[in-house]
């Protein structure tokens, strides 16, 4: 909200640029002419300067030009070879002399007896080529017609499907998302088996042309959440979509806020979840990352092993991390709260050892602890940046340095190491990333407001955070829900990981159209003796 | 909107206007540890503080971080007791804080020791501004001493770090008096009940030997360490006298404070001649008031539950005759341990530290107030005690018999 104005002025100034970047090239609207040597001359002239389109000129018979147009890289050569040239050229030789084809012929022609590709498309214009040669498909012109054809032999180098690197489960499947759409979707549906799971196609980005794909359950999904989502992506407007950070920032609902209101994800098995549960998934071209909307902060400090592991395991382990939240994001301010305004709040035999081992320190509390967060978040990030092996390196001597020579120095107290690595640990434990840098970064503030304001500060601090929160919505649903607004039975989720074969009915806020997950609580039972 | 974020600013600056007033920096604080207050010559009030040194204090045991540059120049106190004199406790705290380099800090001060004269004279005085200042603690405990409380500072701790933690553990085991400020004052203010506190002395934790006894050396001070000796007897604010260790414990009996007690009972030749001693797994004890024919008496019910832990005498504990006889002899003994503390508390303090007060006016509120209230002071020492102890011996540990009695051929 205060950031608002600052952005506004930095956006102003580029405003006038626009009408110049939206400049189209008017030669690739035009139709084909029909005349072969004329038409050529025109796409290797729109295509000037690009090394890696091939056009392959042959002969169809003896007289009958052809050319066939792709792009090295993006098409399968072997496919073009086998199923495209080698039964033009076979055709032209037992075609009758000297006799060429006719554009109606040819389409009949080509598509049931030549060619034997899966999918052919026609195409009148030079726009409509481009498109298609830039796409992967290869173009076929042939003297004599105003046709093209196009022939889809889209192949290129691509990841295999590996274990997500963000998202590691000690259970459940180690299949995440790759770079390639087709591979994202093909996972969700392997999933789902149902002609309900919908794949809405669009395209993104003027120059990128972005492929994005809406996916939800029909029937399940609230249909206003996906009009949503389909209009707000429709609505953005840039050159090009090179990751789904793209897509969040368009899409979400309070663009000022350091919380994400959209989860990303590798894992299609966690995707599917949230579709069960009435959710809209985003998958986006070019990124491993998948898109989820609407979310709460509850959604995201689950991690989709809570529901593999025995529930007691998991309703635990969501304890641990609702504790740590609070730790990552209080505990270096209240020790220093507690260390410059409330020394009368710790017991005497703490405080003597903690006064003892800041005798040396020449810093304030806040100044210590404040070189010490900042350098750890230094150390986080040269560990993610930096190349493997040295990264290794850097943790030792981070460690060493910042952990041991620091205190002996007598530059920094022992029990501020210790706070600060256990809010390093405490912040780690959040399974979303964003989530957890999100309480990362909020707690620098409070730490200043520790400083200077002591508790009160700290309190001052939490109840403006939780009132945003509060006040956040993610695609109309509540941050915060469903703890407020408080919605008793989805608490089932939230407090405690119910069984499977209690978790009847789908959250409140997404699952309201069809909540029935199952026909009535079923509870596995041995039969009794009796049976 | 932006109307609103600026009114929001400024109601955020307004509270960070208010700025770090408050704000120190523990290396900048003089830990009190523990207080002490005298009054000298000429009515005034001397004060002193040990203060801890957390120098001195930290890293016990790691050789490599104490060790090299800070903590040479061999042992020092991890302690350092100062004092000054003034008009008032604060006056004095004044005083004593101009010569020190850091901010006195009383937060943490959870012993006040007074000594006797200033504790003969009132101590309402020196009270008031222990339930006054802001960093007082009404939850330090408050204990008396014979001659001057500044000498129970310097003693030096045997087991812990500070000697005032040493007093503070001490009390908080219960089996000495443990009265914390604010029950005292609770006391003084409360009518019908006189305010009791730990007396503590310096003692030695050995017990004398032949030998020391013989040379007339009495053990070198630093070998003392601070021991609750007994209680001390108010009659309002003032100190009327001191109760020694077996009578502050029979006073606790009957304030019904007990939670630790070893009871040994001298079994007759008859019935077989030795020492059975038991330990108290739960005390209590009520006061039952009885007025009648304007005639007031009081009984007193105890009822303790007790394992038995020594037997070197010959009764046979797996028979119940016996065990009733152990409780009858436990219950003589407990009985003749508060007569002793209530013959002293009757007839020489004639204060009653007790709460019988409290406890005829809970029961007789309007004969309290007409009757009792303005002549209390005359009317305990004639006050009628019936004392009635109910023992009951719940376990005998993990054997019965003695041992003496199974294998007297192979002992001796």
């Amino acid at each position: 909200m205060k950031l608002g104005w600052v952005i506004r002025l930095l956006t102003a100034s580029r405003r006038y640029k626009k009408s110049s970047i939206q400049k189209r090239d008017p030669r690739k609207s035009e139709p084909l002419s029909g005349a072969f040597a004329l038409d050529i001359e025109h796409l290797k002239s729109i295509f000037d300067r690009s090394s890696d389109i091939v056009y392959r000129e042959f002969n169809i018979g003896r007289m009958q030009k052809g050319v066939l147009i792709f792009l090295e890289g993006l098409v399968n050569l072997k496919m073009i070879d086998e199923d495209i040239l080698k039964p033009l050229l076979e055709y032209g030789k037992s075609m009758p002399q000297p006799s060429n084809l006719r554009l109606k012929d040819m389409e009949k022609l080509l598509q049931d007896q030549i060619i034997s590709v899966a999918q052919v498309n026609r195409g009148e214009s030079f726009q409509e080529i481009v498109d298609y040669v830039l796409s992967g498909d290869t173009a076929l012109l042939i003297e004599g017609a105003s046709k093209a054809f196009f022939f889809s032999t889209k192949e290129w180098e691509k990841r295999s499907v590996e274990e997500p690197a963000t998202e590691a489960v000690i259970r459940g499947p180690r299949e995440g998302f790759t770079e390639n759409l087709r591979t994202n979707t093909s996972l969700i549906r392997r999933r789902l088996k149902t002609p309900q799971l919908k794949m809405e196609g669009l395209t993104v980005g003027r120059l990128s042309k972005t492929e994005i794909v809406i996916t939800y359950l029909d029937g399940i999904v609230d249909e206003a959440i996906v009009t949503e989502v389909r209009e707000r992506i429709g609505r953005i407007d840039i050159d090009a979509i090179l990751e789904s950070g793209y897509i969040e920032e368009w899409i979400e609902d309070n663009p000022y806020s350091v919380f994400p209101q959209v989860q990303n994800t590798e894992r299609p098995d966690k995707v599917v979840g949230h579709l069960l549960e009435g959710k809209v998934g985003i998958i986006i071209d070019n990124t491993p990352f998948a898109l989820i909307v609407p979310v709460t902060f509850f959604d995201m400090m689950q991690a989709s092993e809570d529901y593999y592991q025995r529930y007691f395991v998991s309703t635990a382990i969501r304890w641990l991390r609702y504790m740590f939240v609070v730790t990552a994001l209080l505990l270096p301010s209240l020790y220093i709260a507690l260390l410059t305004f409330h020394q009368e709040m710790l017991p005497t035999n703490l405080l003597l050892s903690v006064a003892a081992s800041r005798e040396t320190v020449p810093f304030p509390a806040i100044v210590e602890a404040m070189l010490m967060e900042v350098s750890f978040e230094g150390l986080r990030e040269a560990g993610v940046r930096l190349p493997r092996p040295v990264g290794q390196a850097v943790s030792i001597v981070g460690a060493l340095v910042i952990g041991q020579a620091a205190v002996q120095a007598g530059l920094v107290s022992a029990p501020m190491v210790i706070v600060v690595s256990i809010t390093g640990i405490a912040s780690f434990t959040m399974p979303s990333f964003s989530q957890s840098i999100a309480i990362r970064l909020l707690r620098f503030p409070m730490m200043v407001a520790a400083g200077t304001l002591g508790i009160y500060g700290v309190l001052m601090g939490t109840l403006i955070i939780l009132i945003h929160m509060t006040r956040l919505r993610s695609f109309g649903v509540p941050y915060m829900s469903p703890a407020a607004p408080l919605q008793f039975s989805d608490l089932k989720d939230v407090l405690i990981r119910m069984p499977w074969w209690g978790m009847v009915e789908r959250p409140e806020q997404t699952g309201k159209k069809n909540p029935q997950r199952m026909k009535n609580r079923f509870r596995p039972d041995p039969p009794s003796r009796g049976e | 909107m932006r109307k609103k974020g600026i009114v929001l600013l400024i109601i955020v600056m307004t509270q960070i206007l208010t700025g770090c007033w408050s704000r120190v920096e523990v290396n900048d604080l003089s830990i009190v540890t523990a207080t002490a207050l005298d009054k000298i010559e000429g009515g005034k009030i001397r004060l002193t503080l040990q203060i801890a040194v957390p120098r001195m204090l930290g890293q016990v045991g790691s050789g490599g971080g104490g060790g090299g540059g800070r903590g040479s120049g061999g042992e020092k106190k991890s302690t350092v007791t100062v004092s000054e004199n003034g008009e008032t406790v604060l006056d004095a705290f004044r005083r004593l804080q101009e010569k020190l380099p850091r901010k006195l800090f009383f937060s943490h001060s959870r012993i006040i020791i007074i000594g006797e004269q200033l504790a003969r004279d009132g101590v309402s005085p020196v009270l008031d501004f222990f339930s006054r200042y802001r960093e007082a603690r009404l939850h330090s405990y408050i204990l008396f001493t014979k001659g001057e409380a500044s000498d129970i500072l310097n003693i030096p701790p045997k087991w812990e770090k500070i000697s005032s933690e040493e007093i503070r553990e001490e009390e908080k085991s219960h089996i000495g008096v443990s009265i914390y400020l604010v029950d005292f004052l609770d006391m003084l203010l409360t009518d019908g009940v006189e305010p009791i506190a730990a007396l503590v002395e310096p003692k030695s934790t050995e017990v004398k030997k032949k030998s020391d006894s013989e040379s007339g050396q009495s053990p070198p001070e630093s070998e003392k360490s601070v021991v609750i000796a007994g209680a001390a007897v108010f009659r309002k604010d003032k100190l009327i006298g001191w109760m020694n260790g077996k009578e502050a414990r029979g006073a606790l009996w009957l304030r019904n404070e007990l939670k630790q007690a070893v009871i040994t009972v001298t079994i007759p030749e008859e019935m077989g001649n030795g020492k059975v001693s038991a330990k108290l797994l739960k005390g209590e004890s009520k006061f039952k008031p009885i007025l009648k024919n304007n005639k007031l008496i009081m009984k007193v019910e105890i009822r303790a539950q007790d394992d038995l832990y020594e037997n070197s005498s010959k009764l046979d504990l797996n028979k119940p005759d016996a065990i009733k006889y152990v409780q009858k002899k436990l219950e003589e003994d407990i009985e003749k341990r508060i007569q002793i503390v209530l013959d002293k508390t009757q007839k020489q303090f004639k204060s009653d530290v007790f709460g019988f007060g409290t406890a005829v006016y809970r029961t007789y509120p309007k004969a309290w107030k007409k009757k009792f209230k303005d002549r209390w002071d005359q009317e305990f020492p004639e006050l009628e005690v019936k004392i009635a102890a109910h023992v009951r011996v719940v376990r005998t540990g993990l054997t019965n018999k003695s041992i003496t009695l199974e294998d007297k051929e192979f002992i001796k």
